[in-house]
């Protein structure tokens, strides 16, 4: 798991760190930052197999502390330009030291397969072509793409994954008597759904909440990520199934990938303890993206015995600076 | 001291429940009332709520409600955030009264609330209560009517203007007719009483 971070000139990022818990969200206003800390994220985890970040010029570092059982390791990557040429150099041990140790943490090396999705209700219902055996099950693109090949993959395990995936989508949509993955004429799969009056719905038929539903389902089984980044959960989901799919997105934490979202919505955040969220503010472009504890901003002690989490949001943000929960009035201030 | 005092409209706040550039100085009840409890004690209301409106209305913020669907309990975190708001703006009491409006369960998050917000904001002061059933009762009850809470309407039972009524009226005699005005105006003599004490 990766317990804290610092990122350092990384888009609009000058300098910020943040401690992590198995499950985290970034909240915060448009523009704040809170999708760039989580690309610096897949980034740093990645940092072998995803090239340079998205940065124009000057030097990117991040700095990453992983941490299990008692072992930890720090890391630094740095992208800097030699000889005119862009570089992404390790600077925290030798390499194969550095490997041995995050071997040891369970992270490998690269830190294992990082996926962040922004499900797209167009890309969820998008035939797919099927998964070669010998690849692991996942997402085509952060988008969601690919959810008909992960759904007969999960389907084709030796356990019985699929059908147990089946009762729960069906325990929350009732008019649901199964999936149907049907092979198209230019040898993809699709998703069907047949209701139990016996039509057959096609995924144009479907609405985003059910399809970002199965899609979470789906995540929780995709082999072998070590960090999931989930941009907005939310995403035409209705209320009452918000809460439902942060429970899918706990259990996926809870059975060993740690799960960092950025999201706008209290609700999501009513699912959440103190320390499970990081306000994510821009004061300026001069300083940049300023991560806060939900735990340190003004008057939380307080504040957090009168509202929810997601309520005390929503009460004093303004969607801009944010300055009733970050401005320097301190809980002393207030005090009488 | 400063206060905050918070109702449901006009006969609790007077012209404090309209925004600052309509007011005209008419006062409400809470007004009336402290001024007859707190008499010779120095005190400033500097911050006035409608009670509906406080979900909405961090101080200095006007944001979209998010309080749904709480039903009575909601009555109770309105408390509370009466108490946070005093607290955040550095005043030292909360006054409020909230009509009961034949719902029992809420006189009871009511009282429960005022005894949390003690707790929690221990510098913040709470006078508060419901009125049995309404506001109207208070003023029935200074007009000496035994039954002026058995209404469940007092307001059909009450011509004439319930502010006038309560600034003339012998407390003591409207308390012994109207229990929940007498929870109320003990509630605000302790207040006296701790500030006299300083």
């Amino acid at each position: 798991m990766i317990e804290s971070f610092t990122v350092s000139n990384f888009g609009c990022v000058r300098n910020a760190s943040a401690k992590l818990t198995p499950l985290h969200a970034f909240i915060g206003p448009n523009d704040s930052g809170k999708s760039t800390v989580l690309r610096a994220l897949q980034w740093a985890a990645g940092w072998r197999s995803r090239g340079l970040p998205p940065q124009a010029d000057g030097a990117s570092k991040i700095e990453v502390a992983l941490a299990r059982d008692g072992l930890s390791v720090r890391f630094r990557t740095t992208r800097s330009q030699l000889n005119g040429t862009d570089r992404t150099i390790l600077s925290s041990k030798p390499l194969g030291e550095f490997e041995s140790q995050m071997e040891r943490l369970g992270f490998g090396a690269p830190l294992g397969i990082v996926e962040l999705v922004r499900f797209d209700a167009d890309r969820l219902r998008e035939p797919s072509l099927l998964l070669s055996r010998t690849k692991l099950s996942t997402f085509v693109s952060s988008r969601g793409a690919g959810l008909p090949a992960v759904l007969m993959d999960i389907r084709g395990r030796p356990d019985d994954l699929g059908a147990r995936i089946e009762q729960r989508f069906r325990a929350r949509f009732p008019y649901v008597k199964g999936l149907s993955l049907p092979p198209t004429d230019d040898n993809r799969v699709a998703l069907e759904l047949v209701t139990i009056d016996g039509k057959t719905l096609s995924t144009s038929q479907l609405s985003e909440g059910l399809l970002y539903y199965l899609a979470f389902e789906a995540l929780r089984h995709v082999e072998d990520v070590k960090l999931l980044l989930v941009e907005e959960p939310e995403n035409g989901l209705h209320p009452a199934r918000i809460a439902e799919v942060v429970k899918v997105l706990r259990e996926i934490s809870d059975s060993g990938t740690q799960v960092v979202m950025a999201t706008h919505s209290p609700l999501v955040i009513n699912e959440l303890g103190a320390d499970e969220v990081t306000l994510v503010t821009r004061p300026s472009v001069e300083e940049g993206t300023r991560l806060t504890p939900m735990r340190a901003t003004r008057n939380f002690e307080q504040r957090s015995k009168v509202y929810a989490l997601g309520e005390l949001w929503l009460a004093y943000a303004d969607g801009d600076t944010e300055a009733q929960l970050v401005s320097n009035g301190s809980n002393e201030d207030a005090a009488q | 001291m400063k206060l905050l005092v918070a109702g449901e409209g006009p006969t609790e706040l007077g012209d404090r429940a309209q925004p600052p550039q309509y007011r005209k100085g008419r006062e409400g009840v809470l007004e009336v009332l402290l001024a007859r409890v707190l008499e010779g004690v120095e005190y400033e209301i500097c911050d006035a709520v409608v009670w509906s409106r406080l979900a909405k209305e961090p101080p200095g913020r006007r944001i979209v409600s998010y309080r749904v669907g709480m039903g009575t309990r909601g009555e109770g975190k309105t408390v509370l955030k009466l108490a946070l708001r005093a607290f955040e703006t550095k005043l030292d009491a909360v006054a409020f009264v909230r009509d009961r409006d034949r719902d029992e369960e809420r006189q009871k998050v009511v009282d429960d609330a005022i005894r949390e917000a003690a707790a929690m904001f221990e510098h913040v002061k709470v006078v508060g209560g419901v009125a049995v059933e309404a506001i109207e009762a208070w003023a029935l009850a200074a007009r000496d009517e035994r039954d002026c809470e058995r209404h469940a309407r007092p307001k059909d039972h009450f011509e004439g203007s319930v502010v006038d009524v309560l600034r003339e009226a012998d407390l003591d005699v409207a308390s012994r007719r109207s229990p929940s005005l007498r929870e109320w105006l003990g509630r605000a003599r302790t207040l006296r009483d701790a500030t006299s004490e300083k």
